[in-house]
């Protein structure tokens, strides 16, 4: 018998391979595919982590200012100094007539309101006015020093001296995002009761019956007598959530009790 | 030359048609093992979606819990009772209570049981008024009922000098079983 090579040698045939490539690309596909959800759900997970931290630190930083607001209050001096910048008229400023008449809380008042807020305090240079405003979808921060005689808002309406603090914020972006708007308040109907834009500030005045709403609180709704105010943050994430595309929103609650009364 | 011989003197001969394979019953065997471990491997990820849950449902307890004791920490000693126009920390149109200065060092409110040496709130008891309150979170899409109660011990001296407040916040109505948290502290002039 001559030796030669066998003639089969159990090697697979072009047909069984491009099957079996075929089956390993199906398969492929599937796990790509389910890649590509994993990782779309991770990065709205982390968009949503991202909104919830950024929130959370501002209902804390406002917390933390309106909790030291009205220092140092008219009563800690034994006379009342000349200079009116050196002392906190009232815990939350106040516009229009500012340290002549006070407005009404909810009514006369143009600030405080629903989406601005200026606190009177000292931070350790001084008595500064620290003002939190929503324009659009931005909440902006400021803190400029207290000077006998200015406006308050006038003060901190100069350009530049607002500055972003918390973007993203659908408390009250009927006006400027009207079409996104309308898609949240769909997709999250109890965060917007009635399809309303929610405040993000809310006074409670100290009246002699007790607190109360500042804006039902009839003559004791002013400025000087707001003990509480409850923040509200509505905050959607930087990009929509790519399965639904959709932004997602988170909503935290906060409060901030003044411990420095005006007198 | 009869076959089994053939077999043995040629055991890498190519015979078409002749191969040996798996049998049936080591197949089903082989498959049973394998889909015994994926079964084994698949329940854990049931379980970690649920222990996910569990946890950012206890957080939220948390949250609430300290949310209630820090109000009524800001109560003024002087002061037993409290309302809150916005119905956070005291339901609207309702009064709240903050201890009885008549019945000093004793429990008053929610009653409290002891779990390893720290009062804690009973939640087997039904809740007191005055001393507690449920809500539901329309924005919290597992529809819990929050249930957040608290205690107070009071003592005098004639004036009001110190007070202890156990909270404690229940989330109950959820599919998973979670348990209360109750939080301690204190408030002294």
């Amino acid at each position: 018998m001559k030796l030669h090579a066998p003639r089969y040698t159990g090697g697979y045939s072009l047909l069984e391979l491009m099957i079996a490539t075929a089956i390993f690309l199906v398969i492929c596909a599937a796990m790509f595919g389910l890649l590509q959800v994993s990782q779309q759900r991770y990065s709205t997970e982390t968009q949503m982590t991202g909104a919830f931290q950024e929130t959370r630190l501002a209902i804390d930083q406002i917390v933390r200012d309106f909790n030291v607001s009205g220092y140092p209050a008219v009563s800690l001096f034994s006379s009342v100094p000349a200079d009116s910048s050196k002392y906190a008229l009232s815990p939350v400023a106040w516009d229009p007539n500012y340290a002549v008449t006070q407005c009404q809380v909810g009514s006369s008042c143009a600030t405080p309101g629903n989406f601005d807020l200026i606190l009177e305090t000292d931070l350790g240079s001084g008595v500064s006015w620290i003002r939190y405003q929503l324009i659009g979808t931005t909440l902006y921060r400021s803190i400029v020093p207290k000077t006998a005689g200015a406006d308050p808002v006038a003060a901190t309406s100069g350009a530049g001296v607002m500055v972003p603090f918390l973007t993203n914020v659908v408390n009250n972006a009927q006006v400027a995002q009207p079409g996104l708007y309308a898609e949240i308040v769909a997709a999250y109907p109890a965060m917007f009761p009635g399809g309303n834009p929610q405040p993000i500030f809310t006074f409670t005045c100290d009246t002699p019956a007790g607190p109360q709403l500042c804006s039902a609180a009839g003559n004791n709704g002013i400025p000087s007598n707001i003990r509480d105010v409850d923040i509200i943050l509505i905050v959607m994430t930087r990009q929509p959530d790519m399965q639904t595309q959709l932004p997602k929103v988170v909503e935290l609650a906060g409060r901030g009790q003044r411990v420095n009364p005006p007198n | 030359m009869n076959r089994a011989a053939s077999f043995v003197e040629m055991p890498y001969a190519p015979r078409r048609g002749r191969q040996r394979g798996f049998t049936l019953v080591e197949m089903l065997l082989a498959t049973l093992i394998v889909v015994v471990g994926l079964v084994a491997v698949a329940q854990l990820v049931p379980s970690s979606l649920m222990m996910n849950a569990n946890n950012r449902s206890d957080g939220t307890a948390l949250v609430l819990a300290q949310k209630q004791m820090e109000a009524l920490r800001a109560i003024p000693l002087s002061q037993t009772t409290f309302t809150d126009p916005q119905g956070i920390v005291c339901p609207l149109a309702t009064t709240c209570n903050l201890g009885d200065p008549a019945n000093p060092g004793a429990i008053v409110g929610s009653p409290v049981t002891i779990l390893d040496n720290s009062p804690i709130i009973d939640y087997t008891q039904p809740l007191v008024a005055g001393y507690g309150f449920t809500y539901t979170d329309l924005n919290d899409p597992t529809g819990a009922v929050n249930d957040i109660r608290w205690a107070v011990i009071t003592t005098t001296n004639g004036t009001v000098t110190s007070r202890r407040i156990i909270v404690g916040a229940f989330r109950h109505g959820m599919k998973s079983l979670n348990l209360p948290i109750s939080l301690d502290s204190m408030v002294s002039r």
